[in-house]
């Protein structure tokens, strides 16, 4: 039982392999896809996209990314998430992840007009995504 | 003499010249070859979302979406030209793609709208008088920020959704290789998305499921196309500018070199002529003494 996933950005394929499962972060919340899912295309939003390689496979070893939004598409045995950016567990460490977070939501509170509180709830998003990221790499490599 | 010493001195500057233009030459030729790798990852990011806009285009959404049928009079062009020169008819090319657009477009009640990239443009699109300048941005870099397309989507989406845009072109140089640089006007809006080159089970009998929500999937589909066509469209137009420049350069340093051959044999005859011209004093002198 194994799905072929891609995820893709504006830096190319960032992965494409064979998985047993991928929990991709929706509008409607995560969901876990596997093989034979139904045809489906979905909003993707801020968040932690674990992948499952083989159905053995504890949490602890599975490979987490965060992306800022994009696009679900599945069809059958295949899938792929596209999205503008993406964060490998390499690519970032909890303490600037931290400071950043606090950097957001300062913005957020200082925001003087309804487009720069969006905006700025936007980057607390992002920040959120990538901070979760930094603490699942401190959890998993204990 | 003074023959002699004005050409070394033409001599010296042409080199000096052809030293500035190789340099030149291998500085677009290192940047070209950061960017073309850039612009092969952009093709794959925009032709994934193309994918992903060809699955949906089945969807009867579609005919009420303002983006696949826009409503509004006036044409937006999205122009990438470069911020520097010295790379041949890149940006003149660009202006007469432009300028044809907007001579076909005058038959329309409404005045054309432009948002440009790049000084040269810039520069060139703010003496236009029958366009509306909507922006321009100056020493974006070849791979920038997805970002900074922010302004120019909320413009778009704003625009379409307003019912004040009716048609969006974008025009870019795109790259096919080194060599071949051709200018690419691309129609953003209305979005219809390329025929399908897949082989097999065509997605039109595929039926998706759309979550949350037919328009909100739509809305993110959409967003995701504007700005992978936009990311894409600079950095082919980054690649291009450069694999021009590279060329041009490239012809310059070939032109001094011929210039610097040419010189060289003038400055040899000349130089042959006054000693021969030295030796035959020398002999009738002589000739006079004996």
């Amino acid at each position: 039982m194994s799905l072929n996933f891609q995820l893709i950005s504006g830096d190319g394929v960032k992965f494409d392999d064979d998985v047993y499962e991928v929990l991709v972060p929706t509008k409607d919340g995560v969901i876990a896809i596997a093989e034979d899912h139904m045809p489906l295309l979905s909003a993707g939003a801020p968040g932690v996209l674990s992948i499952r390689h083989r159905s053995s496979d504890p949490a602890r070893d599975m490979e987490h990314f965060a992306v800022y939004g994009g696009i679900l598409q599945i069809e059958g045995k295949s899938a792929r998430f596209i999205t503008d950016d993406v964060t490998t567990s390499e690519e970032v460490g909890e303490r600037e992840a931290q400071e950043a977070m606090e950097r957001a939501q300062k913005l957020v509170e200082t925001a003087d007009s309804r487009q720069a509180l969006d905006e700025a709830k936007q980057v607390v998003q992002a920040h959120t995504a990538r901070l979760h990221l930094a603490q699942l790499k401190r959890r998993h490599h204990r | 003499m003074a023959q002699t010493q004005v050409l070394k001195r033409r001599i010296r500057s042409v080199s000096n010249t052809q030293q500035i233009t190789k340099a030149m030459e291998l500085v677009a030729a290192t940047k070209m070859r950061r960017v073309q790798d850039a612009a092969v990852k952009a093709r794959v990011y925009n032709d994934a979302a193309i994918t992903a806009l060809r699955r949906l285009s089945a969807n009867v959404e579609v005919k009420y979406n303002p983006f696949f049928r826009p409503t509004g009079q006036t044409k937006l062009y999205i122009i990438f030209t470069s911020d520097r020169g010295l790379a041949g008819a890149y940006n003149a090319n660009i202006f007469n793609s432009a300028g044809a657009g907007f001579a076909a477009d005058k038959k329309s009640t409404a005045r054309p709208a432009v948002v440009v990239y790049g000084r040269k443009g810039a520069r060139h699109f703010a003496r236009g008088t029958n366009i509306d300048l909507l922006g321009a941005y100056e020493n974006i870099p070849d791979i920038p920020d997805i970002n900074i397309f922010a302004p120019v989507i909320d413009t778009i989406i704003d625009g379409v959704s307003g019912g004040k845009l009716g048609a969006i072109d974008l025009i870019y140089t795109e790259s096919i290789s080194t060599l071949n640089n051709r200018i690419q006007t691309l129609k953003l809006v209305p979005i219809q998305p390329p025929a399908e080159p897949e082989v097999g089970k065509k997605s039109a009998d595929i039926v998706y499921e759309l979550e949350p929500n037919a328009e909100e999937v739509l809305a993110s589909t959409t967003k995701l196309y504007l700005e992978s066509s936009l990311w894409r469209a600079r950095i082919e137009a980054a690649a291009s500018e450069h694999a021009m420049r590279m060329i041009s350069m490239n012809n310059a340093n070939r032109n001094a070199g011929d210039l610097i051959d040419g010189l060289t044999l003038e400055l040899n005859a000349t130089r042959q002529a006054a000693i021969t011209q030295e030796m035959a004093e020398i002999i009738s002198a002589a000739e006079a003494i004996t």
